[in-house]
């Protein structure tokens, strides 16, 4: 049975940073309020879909049959859920940094760079409409992004409760005798300092934006059996099909909305094109286009991947410990990623 | 141009991906094939995969670590890009029974300029290096007593000096010459192999086969080159007048595993590589026997410089 349990708290900010006592607001109050965006809260969040399937088909094998996915046991959980297995609420966000849905001015909204330092990103006199998890804090107050792993900063705002557990389980079959288990946990989980911005773009004349998405795990553990089947019932046959990730962290960069911004388009026979596009494309001065090159190295966002220690098989001596046994493959880096240009478009196979 | 709701009904099933299995050697394997065109032109300050103790091989080190690495170049001239083309890209998942045993990432096809301060890399990378003889014969270093070399570079740089000259390389140890395929520093000819003249007679390469590589040296010249001195590597075929890429690699991969492994070959699928345990990077030769990076002798001698992968001011590391 899928069990779902919260209680939401909405808090209209004017501005943002300025807190009250907290309280639900009506319907009539929430009527009233204009402009300024909205900060979420979600006070004892809980999903538990742990005996719910979804099933995705229509991915197709070679010779073009269907490939059923199965989508179970998701769950997202207070921290120390043992895999979904302990269940119990979570605040997402809290109320001086709450995950935000706001309408502004492109220079009202600013960005960390990796140093700390505020940045705007996007052109000015540009409305543009954000979407955005809760922020970083560069000084007092921070907190670290992963626990007890310095790389990966103590500039988070979510403090280590208010991080979540989260899981997925994908059943792919591929053939009519065999199945492919995914099964994903992550422990301590949070997205602080992920958006989403969209605005209009006059001159292309179609929504383009800019994407961060984080995310820092202290654990990831890929279970690829199906927990009770034939070889996967033991812990040690379990522990023997886990890929375990230790003190991980992903920060996705997509656009940077002054010269660089992300477009996406699906064309008129059903394919998409995603493109960021080169920032200094159509300047003809030499000097300019040193200018806005030297702009985007020095502030537009990087994607960096991390993971601190990454192991196939083995076990852990505690529940964030880093495995023994198994296939250690170590610390596993990509850092500082820009791209000057990138064109993805789509075609049937 | 937007599409009529008539219209939209009419488009069914855009199969931009697929899942495929195969199975070899005891293990299965489950692809997500994705229909991609890639153009990109990218930078990464730091790309290091597999840093963990390893037999026989230094402290500290990564079986596949490049810094500034950089796919695709610029032109600072004109603030225009030369993006590096990849085609039909692919993940693929090794399994022994139900546990992964390996993955990897891999390119249909791949085309265009590498770049990077390359450190360490654990794999198959095919190189055919060529040249005239005239430039051969100027590298070849005789000691005054061996007439033998003085003869060869003599009709190296004489009756050959405007044949093309071929050789192929890989990684390799040096001091040494031997296939190094982990955490390699080197690239160059192996013990025993012999320069060719692809186009030249049977004599022609019968006389050329009396001289082969040993230990990083051939007639007195060195045949093994750190992977530092190589800013760039052409991936696919390039055009050295024009500077064309005309083809490109196929069979190109990087993969994980915990045990040796043979993936299937993508451009014979007939073949399969094998892999090494560890992270692994496959730049391996064409079906038509060509090396997926091929390199000038004044190129594999003196190093290839970078070419400009930022805009602006800096050429790398940006």
């Amino acid at each position: 049975m899928m069990q779902k349990r919260t209680s939401l708290a909405v808090l209209l900010m004017l501005p943002l940073w300025a807190q009250a006592e907290l309280k639900a607001l009506d319907d009539e109050s929430l009527a009233s309020v204009t402009g300024a965006g909205f900060g979420l809260v979600i006070e004892d969040f809980l999903y538990d879909g742990t005996n719910a399937t979804i099933t995705i088909n229509d991915i197709t094998n070679s010779t073009g049959q269907n490939v059923p996915i199965s989508v179970k046991e998701l769950y997202v959980g207070a921290t120390g859920s043992n895999k979904g297995s302990n269940l119990n609420p979570v605040d997402i966000g809290r109320l001086s940094y709450p995950w935000t849905l706001d309408l502004v001015k492109g220079e009202n909204l600013k960005t960390f760079r990796d140093d700390g330092q505020l940045v705007q990103t996007l052109p000015t006199n540009l409305s543009v409409l954000s979407f955005a998890a809760p922020s970083k804090i560069f000084g007092a107050g921070g907190q670290a992004c992963v626990s007890g792993f310095a790389a990966a900063g103590n500039n988070c705002s979510m403090r280590s409760t208010e991080k979540v557990d989260a899981g997925v389980r994908f059943d792919f079959n591929v053939t009519g005798s065999r199945t492919d288990v995914i099964n994903m946990d992550f422990t301590e989980l949070t997205m602080d300092g992920s958006y989403l911005r969209l605005w209009g773009d006059t001159a292309r004349q179609q929504l383009v934006g800019e994407a961060r998405i984080n995310l820092y795990a202290k654990t990831l553990e890929i279970l690829s059996c199906a927990t009770g089947t034939s070889g996967c019932t033991s812990a040690q046959e379990q522990a023997a099909r886990t890929i375990y990730f230790t003190n991980t962290y992903a920060q996705y960069a997509l656009g940077y909305g002054k010269s660089q911004p992300l477009l996406f388009d699906v064309t008129s026979n059903g394919q998409f094109v995603l493109e960021l596009p080169n920032p200094v494309a159509g300047i003809s001065n030499s000097t300019t286009r040193n200018q806005v090159a030297a702009d985007f190295y020095a502030n537009a966002p990087r994607t960096n991947i991390l993971i601190d220690n990454l192991n196939f098989g083995g076990t852990r001596a505690s529940a964030t410990a880093v495995p023994t046994g198994g296939y250690n493959f170590g610390r596993n880096e990509i850092s500082g990623l820009s791209f000057n240009y990138l064109k993805v478009s789509s075609h049937d196979l | 141009m937007a599409l009529s709701d008539d219209k939209l009904s009419e488009v069914t099933g855009q199969a931009f991906m697929n899942l495929t299995t195969d199975s070899h050697n005891g293990l299965t394997f489950t692809r997500l094939n994705l229909g991609l065109d890639v153009d990109t032109q990218l930078n990464i300050k730091k790309l290091e995969l597999g840093n963990y103790s390893r037999s026989g091989e230094a402290a500290g080190t990564a079986d596949i670590a490049i810094d500034n690495f950089a796919l695709g170049s610029v032109n600072d001239a004109t603030g225009a890009i030369t993006p590096f083309k990849i085609k039909d890209p692919y993940l693929e998942i090794a399994y022994s029974g139900s546990k992964v045993v390996g993955v990897r990432m891999g390119f249909g096809e791949a085309k265009g300029h590498l770049s990077g301060d390359i450190k360490r890399i654990t794999g198959n990378v095919a190189v055919d290096i060529y040249g005239k003889g005239s430039y051969l014969a100027s590298q070849i270093s005789c000691a005054w007593y061996d007439l033998i070399c003085h003869g060869a570079k003599g009709i190296v740089g004489g009756a050959y000096a405007n044949s093309d000259f071929s050789a192929a390389a890989q990684l390799v140890t040096n001091p040494g010459g031997d296939p190094d395929p982990v955490r390699a520093q080197y690239i160059g000819m192996v013990d025993g192999q012999k320069l060719s003249i692809p186009a030249g007679s049977g004599f022609d390469n019968f006389l050329l086969g009396l001289f082969s590589s040993s230990n990083c040296a051939l007639l007195g010249t060195g045949t093994c080159f750190p992977l530092t001195n190589y800013g760039s590597f052409p991936v696919g075929k390039l055009d050295p007048n024009s500077q064309l890429f005309t083809d490109a690699a196929k069979g190109v991969f990087l993969s994980m595993q915990t045990q040796n492994v043979q993936w299937r070959d993508q451009q014979d699928t007939s073949q399969f590589v094998q892999a090494l345990a560890g992270a692994f990077m496959n730049l391996p030769r064409n079906a038509d026997g060509s090396a997926a990076i091929r390199t000038s002798f004044q190129e594999a001698f003196e190093g290839i410089p970078r070419v400009d992968t930022c805009l602006g001011t800096p050429t790398k590391g940006c």
